[in-house]
């Protein structure tokens, strides 16, 4: 069976990727506990049901290796102890089902070559086995998880099931109740209800069943399966028909002589069963809680699935709608209509920013989505060094928009890189200089108004800044005398410079050609700000400080040679108002001076290479340059508000213009650019 | 403006035809959105030369491409242009030309693809030349146009980069 819809193979990556999760985190657990049955049964059940629905999606290939997986964990169940190489082993055979459905993803055709894994981790198995219990025919034990992968098993299933010789029939038909009762660990009841049925009409006629047969639901048929059926033969083959099946445990057939009663019965009974519904769900709710408690989170909130590209399209409407509802706020204001209709406009307006916040809130996912790649990485990295980490994450659960969650994977994994290679030491320096062998690293998360704030710290060697220093005047990034004036903290942050590294060697882990200015341009571009602290011999820290949602800032709006412009308003520590007398020569560039302090100043006309302006006097705003501690002032013509805006992407065409980081369109359907100060300093300063 | 879905059988392509420059061009419908009013754009700084700026299109903000600029023509004696196609690919763009024609159904026998005799510039933008009654159309995969490398440019045309310090690996 195979589907080439769409629609499925989204499901199925979906779903894939939600299991595949759950397998790298059961697996990392493991490793930690070895006795935990819980994550060896969720591992077993993700693999399974992997393999289910690969098979029934026809990835031939996806469906081998999850199928060799899933034998390792039903060793697993059995007793036997993982090894850190199985483990290993296993986590590749991860990235391997990984690749395979990004490439299946992106309508890439590249199989697995999972005869290869099937190899590697029959070795493994065997070796498993030596200490296992002799290897038993069991049953796949699903605890009554509700799959959609159901065909693909239900067609094994039939295989194993023989054909039976027909026994003599009995002359008239008679009336029979057949009762049913699963055993308490089978899964998939559903189908193997529909089995019953079926195989129940080969020879007789089917008259009622509770629950229904186009009703068949896991949790209905939790204690038992009722059929009522007439026959030609007796009880003793109707028994053996439904036995057949596998997994029933209890057959009881009962010849019922009148046939209208029972029906009656059954109905009040299905009824009963109905009602009763509501509160088995409940109860299997708080099973699932149960379980996430000791291992891996499942989810068991309700769900709706929704694409992304959908949300951002509802965003773009209710933006819309705003706008249009500041417009019909403006008409009705300026007209003196009827109290009816002022009524009526105040409601809209008070629902349309209810619809945008919650439209803002359901954008909104939890920092852990990306969280939860790290373990994995932090393991294998300090793996590979050889040394001892252990990863802290707090605040997992802290909620940012999805669209700046997207961006911040690739710098956090940049950053742990450098604490696992620079930051932790080997263990034998850790112990000559009286600190725990195993080193930590903290990630953590944390709410601040409208900013999320991550920080990175470890308790490594921190860095040096006398190495910076001569590294950077090698580099030629700074001149001796600049760096003999810097503050250690000025020459920490010099790491940032583009083509910065202090690592001696190159190693796989760090240092491949992204450098802390990647990590800082990106954040940058996110409107956000990364600073380091760090001390040698006790750490560094690395604080990201983010806004929560990108699509909705607050903005400056300014004008300046007659067009308007608006600038994060978090980009800008105060505005200053000054005569074009007032302004300074400093060589070749503009200053002024704000309580004795002199910041360099340029026009905004000259920075976007827009006509002079003839204005006398000049608002200046003064711009933080990406973090706090550097300015720079920046003239206009003059600033109009401050107001929220609603910040749309510029389109590919025009998206290599640094310094312009999208553009909002105001309430009156005016385009205004949105501009991004910080890259207009770095093109300031260097050229 | 609506299409009849029949027509536009496996040998018939129906395109929307425009001038620019006194010659006619074609675009296939099914590049194009809608054709709309300019009505004004904000210009965008350092962005290349053909693009007029950007505008808005019922909440979202699309850029604004001047034909006449994109294949290097002089700009149009009276600036009366007023008129754009909205292509859409993945994302809408807004391409000004001086007059939009009409819709013609054409059999594809009568389209020309062997674009390497024509003697426009042999972008890949041009997907040949249909031939209408007495007029030759220069049928145009507007969607290539619309996007940064569907016309080789001049370097000078990338916009605004700013140069930053030697690209070291670290």
């Amino acid at each position: 069976m195979s589907f080439d819809n769409d629609q499925y193979r989204e499901l199925f990556i979906e779903e894939a990727k939600e299991h595949i999760d759950t397998i790298t985190k059961s697996m990392l657990i493991l490793e930690k506990e070895p006795e935990n049955q819980e994550v060896v049964n969720m591992l077993f059940r993700s693999a399974h049901t992997l393999k289910g629905s690969s098979g029934m999606m026809g990835f031939t290939d996806f469906q081998e290796l999850t199928h060799a997986m899933e034998d390792i964990f039903d060793d697993m169940r059995k007793g036997s102890k993982p090894s850190s190489s199985l483990i290993s082993l296993l986590l590749e055979c991860v990235d391997a089902l990984t690749q395979r459905l990004d490439n299946i993803q992106n309508n890439v055709e590249s199989e697995i070559n999972y005869e290869d894994y099937k190899a590697k981790l029959h070795s493994m198995k065997s070796e498993l086995s030596g200490i296992s219990t002799p290897n038993q025919p069991q049953k796949p034990k699903t605890d009554a998880l509700p799959t959609e992968k159901e065909p693909a098993e239900e067609k094994t299933v039939k295989i194993e099931t023989p054909q039976q010789p027909l026994p003599p029939q009995n002359p008239q038909e008679k009336c029979f109740t057949v009762n049913l009762k699963f055993s308490s660990d089978c899964g998939f009841r559903s189908i193997r209800a529909g089995m019953v049925l079926d195989k129940i009409n080969e020879v007789a006629k089917v008259v009622k069943s509770v629950p229904e047969k186009n009703d068949l639901d896991e949790q209905k048929l939790s204690d038992g399966f009722k059929i009522m059926v007439t026959s030609k033969f007796d009880e003793k083959t109707i028994e053996n028909c439904a036995k057949q099946v596998l997994e029933v445990e209890e057959v009881a057939v009962a010849f019922c002589p009148d046939q209208a009663s029972t029906l009656s019965a059954m109905s009040t009974q299905a009824q009963v069963q109905a009602t009763l519904k509501p509160e088995r769900n409940y109860n299997v709710t708080v099973e699932n809680k149960a379980v996430t408690k000791v291992a891996v989170d499942t989810q068991t909130a309700q769900t709706v699935r929704v694409k992304f590209d959908q949300l951002d399209k509802l965003m773009n409407l209710v933006g819309e709608l705003v706008i249009n509802k500041i417009a019909l706020l403006q008409v009705t204001a300026d007209n003196h209509h009827s109290d009816g209709l002022k009524r009526i406009t105040e409601n809209i307006d008070r629902l349309t920013a209810d619809l945008q916040d919650l439209v803002m809130q359901v954008r909104m996912v939890p920092v852990s989505q990306v969280f939860d790649r790290f373990p994995r990485l932090v393991r294998d990295l300090s793996l590979k060094e050889k040394k001892r980490i252990e990863l802290i994450m707090e605040g997992r659960d802290i909620e940012v928009d999805r669209s700046v969650l997207d961006e911040i994977g690739e710098p956090l994994i940049h950053l742990l890189r450098n604490s696992v290679d620079h930051g932790i030491e080997m263990p034998e320096e850790r112990q000559a200089n009286s600190k725990n062998e195993t080193g930590q690293i903290v990630l953590s998360a944390q709410r601040n108004g409208n900013q999320v704030i991550i920080e990175i710290y470890d308790d490594g060697a921190g860095i040096d800044p006398e190495k910076i220093k001569i590294s950077a005047a090698k580099k030629g990034v700074a001149t001796q005398a600049e760096l003999d004036k810097m503050s250690k903290e000025q020459l920490i942050n010099l790491v940032f410079l583009p083509g910065f590294s202090t690592a001696k060697q190159i190693t796989e882990t760090s240092g491949r050609g992204v450098g802390m200015d990647v990590v800082k341009t990106k954040i940058q571009a996110l409107g956000g700000t990364v600073h380091v602290d760090s001390h040698v011999g006790k750490g560094t820290r690395t604080t990201i400080k983010l806004p929560i949602t990108l699509a909705i800032i607050q903005a400056i709006l300014v004008t300046d040679t007659k067009e308007t412009f608006a600038i994060p308003t978090s980009q800008v520590s105060e505005i200053v108002r000054v005569k074009k007398s007032e302004v300074q020569k400093l060589g070749k560039t503009d200053a002024i001076v704000v309580r004795n302090r002199v910041i360099p100043m340029v026009h905004l006309h000259r920075l976007l290479n827009l006509p002079e302006s003839d204005e006398e006097e000049l608002e200046v705003l003064i711009t933080y340059l990406g973090d706090e501690n550097s300015k720079m002032a920046l003239a206009v013509d003059s600033v109009l508000r401050q107001q929220d805006i609603l910040v749309k992407s510029l389109s590919e065409a025009l998206s290599g213009i640094k310094g312009i980081s999208g553009a909002t369109i105001l309430g009156d359907g005016q385009v205004v650019l949105v501009l991004d100060v910080s890259q207009f300093v770095k093109r300031n300063r260097n050229t | 403006m609506a299409f009849n879905s029949r027509s536009n059988a496996r040998d018939e392509i129906q395109m929307l035809t425009f001038s620019l420059d006194n010659v006619l061009y074609g675009v296939n419908v099914s590049q194009v959105r809608e054709v709309k009013n300019f009505e004004g754009v904000t210009p965008v700084p350092y962005a290349p030369a053909y693009v007029r700026g950007v505008t808005n299109l019922r909440g979202e903000v699309i850029p604004v491409i001047d034909l006449r600029k994109r294949f290097g023509m002089s700009e149009a004696k009276n600036d009366n242009t007023n008129i754009m196609i909205i292509v859409q690919d993945k994302h809408p763009v807004g391409i000004m030309v001086d007059s939009v024609m009409e819709v013609l159904t054409l059999p594809k026998t009568d389209i020309d693809s062997n674009t390497d005799s024509l003697i426009i510039d042999k972008s890949e933008a041009v997907l040949g030349v249909a031939k209408h009654d007495k007029d030759l159309i220069i049928l145009l995969d507007l969607i290539r146009v619309a996007t940064k490398d569907g016309l080789s440019m001049g370097e000078d045309q990338k916009g605004f980069q700013i140069t930053t310090e030697k690209q070291q690996t670290s």
